[in-house]
């Protein structure tokens, strides 16, 4: 199995991050009170909000708004201003016109 | 077949546009002033109540869509809230309101109709490639960028889109990074239509490129810390997640019933995702025909009749099918129905390779049993809660 996996501090670390585990588990399907009518809506984003699956692509993800009221129990918001954000990607890009 | 719980429209209001973003598929359209009036939406949006009268709990999910939905009048959106308080609330009709914008434009009024009717915002913003510019060629972004913030600022969340061409290809990290940084989530939207012949050379990826640009994105994916919501890696994630679970119900997509996406363009006609603006494929005049006489006419025929056999064709065989429900095929546009060169037959170019990709890292991060190819819930949680 691959619980057999060795789990110990010599074992090597997974290129994943807590959070990615967290968000792959939400994704798991219920188990438990059966299955919701459509399974989309178990195919949720990791802040558990509404099923965003077969969408239109041409369209902005749900906000934290909408996910809220899915139910949701996603973290604020509480990033970097946009400028510095900004700034930050193009000083990663270098010089140059991109 | 079970009816899906929401139905999008995706509302071509007006192709009228402040930008001449270089990519667009509605390139040739975006001068053109025509829109929707009050009295055509409102027959719009009649109808869809009609149709979703006998639908108990579907929502009628309303994308506003252009061109750039947020040059029409104000009072056009308010007339379209109080007609759906009108044709949709006195029947239990669950709605929302979505607009997709490329927030060039950002005044005190239209932050007020964004409060007033739409309970979520998506901005178009690429961030790298400078293609998104103004009608005089003036890079559009600097002004895109401080409306963000204004946005931000007034406590109005939203989601991105980035599309994803040859200019934002070599800077996908990058671009994950600066949405972990602002706490927003994104999809990375490859080209996926072309507006005239030639328009996409410059722009548009390979099947192959596409997939190698998504694999570095699940890869920033599975190491952030952030819950940001990252299009289409959570979408595929999940199929893959369920494949692996190996229990549970599949699913498999079919327009008859469970059609999810109707685009609805500026003189009424309506189309299914995939085959929009084929007129051989277009199902009818929303702003004159009901819904249910649509879904009974030929042409709807041969648009269901073409989407069930790009399923089989495409997706018969996939380990991941019951999963995956085979909706990106049965919905694709013609720039996504990829065929084998030698064999001429069609094949998944996109989303299977970053499923497969996505197993691949899920089992080299020890979460699949190498032989029965299940995932392990237990070392899963453990891992996520330990």
């Amino acid at each position: 199995m691959a619980g057999a996996e060795p789990e110990g501090p010599d074992a090597p670390q997974p290129a994943a991050s807590r959070s990615a585990y967290v968000r792959l588990l939400a994704m798991q399907p219920r188990t438990e009170g059966g299955w919701p009518a459509y399974p989309d809506f178990w195919v949720e984003g990791p802040g558990n909000g509404p099923g965003w699956h077969e969408r239109f692509g041409d369209s902005g993800p749900p906000g934290a708004r909408r996910v809220a009221q899915g139910g949701g129990a996603r973290r604020p918001r509480g990033g970097s201003r946009i400028t510095d954000a900004f700034l930050r990607l193009r000083s990663a890009l270098g010089p140059g016109p991109a | 077949m079970t009816t899906p719980p929401y139905l999008q429209l995706v509302v071509k209001v007006s192709k009228f546009c402040n930008l001449r973003c270089r990519y667009c598929y509605e390139y040739p359209s975006l001068g053109d002033r025509t829109a929707m009036t009050v009295p055509q939406v409102r027959t719009m949006i009649r109808h869809v109540g009609e149709w979703l009268a006998d639908q108990p709990g579907r929502t009628a999910d309303f994308v506003w869509h252009g061109g750039e939905p947020l040059l029409m009048p104000h009072a056009f959106y308010r007339e379209v809230k109080r007609a759906q308080q009108e044709f949709l609330e006195p029947a239990g009709i669950p709605y929302g309101n979505s607009v997709q914008t490329n927030l060039y434009r950002l005044t005190d009024e239209d932050i007020a109709v964004i409060r007033e009717v739409f309970d979520d915002v998506g901005v178009s913003v690429d961030l790298v490639g400078g293609q998104r510019v103004t009608v005089a060629g003036r890079q559009a972004q600097p002004r895109v960028l401080a409306h963000m913030q204004r946005l931000l600022d007034e406590g109005l969340d939203f989601g991105c889109i980035t599309v994803l061409s040859r200019s934002t290809a070599p800077h996908v990290a990058e671009i994950h990074r600066f949405f972990e940084d602002v706490g927003l989530g994104f999809r990375l939207l490859p080209v996926y239509r072309t507006g005239y012949p030639g328009q996409q050379a410059r722009h548009g990826l390979t099947a192959q490129e596409i997939v190698t640009a998504l694999k570095t994105l699940t890869d920033r994916w599975l190491a952030s810390d952030s819950s940001i919501t990252v299009e289409p890696v959570d979408s595929y994630a999940a199929n893959v997640v369920h494949a692996l679970h190996g229990a549970g119900e599949q699913r498999f997509y079919d327009k008859e019933q469970g059609e999810t996406i109707l685009v609805v363009d500026t003189d009424g006609s309506v189309y299914s995702n995939g085959d929009a603006y084929d007129p051989a494929l277009r199902h009818g005049d929303i702003f004159t025909e009901s819904l249910s006489a649509m879904r009974r006419s030929p042409s709807f025929g041969e648009a269901l009749r073409q989407s069930r056999e790009r399923v089989r064709q495409t997706c018969t065989g996939c380990r991941y099918f019951g999963s995956c429900s085979g909706f990106f095929a049965a919905e694709s546009t013609p720039e996504q129905r990829w065929r084998d060169p030698v064999s001429g037959l069609p094949y998944c170019g996109v989303v299977r390779p970053v499923q497969q990709y996505i197993e691949e890292r899920l089992t080299a991060l020890g979460l699949v049993d190498r032989v029965n190819r299940r995932l392990d819930p237990a070392l899963l949680e453990r891992r996520a809660l330990g």
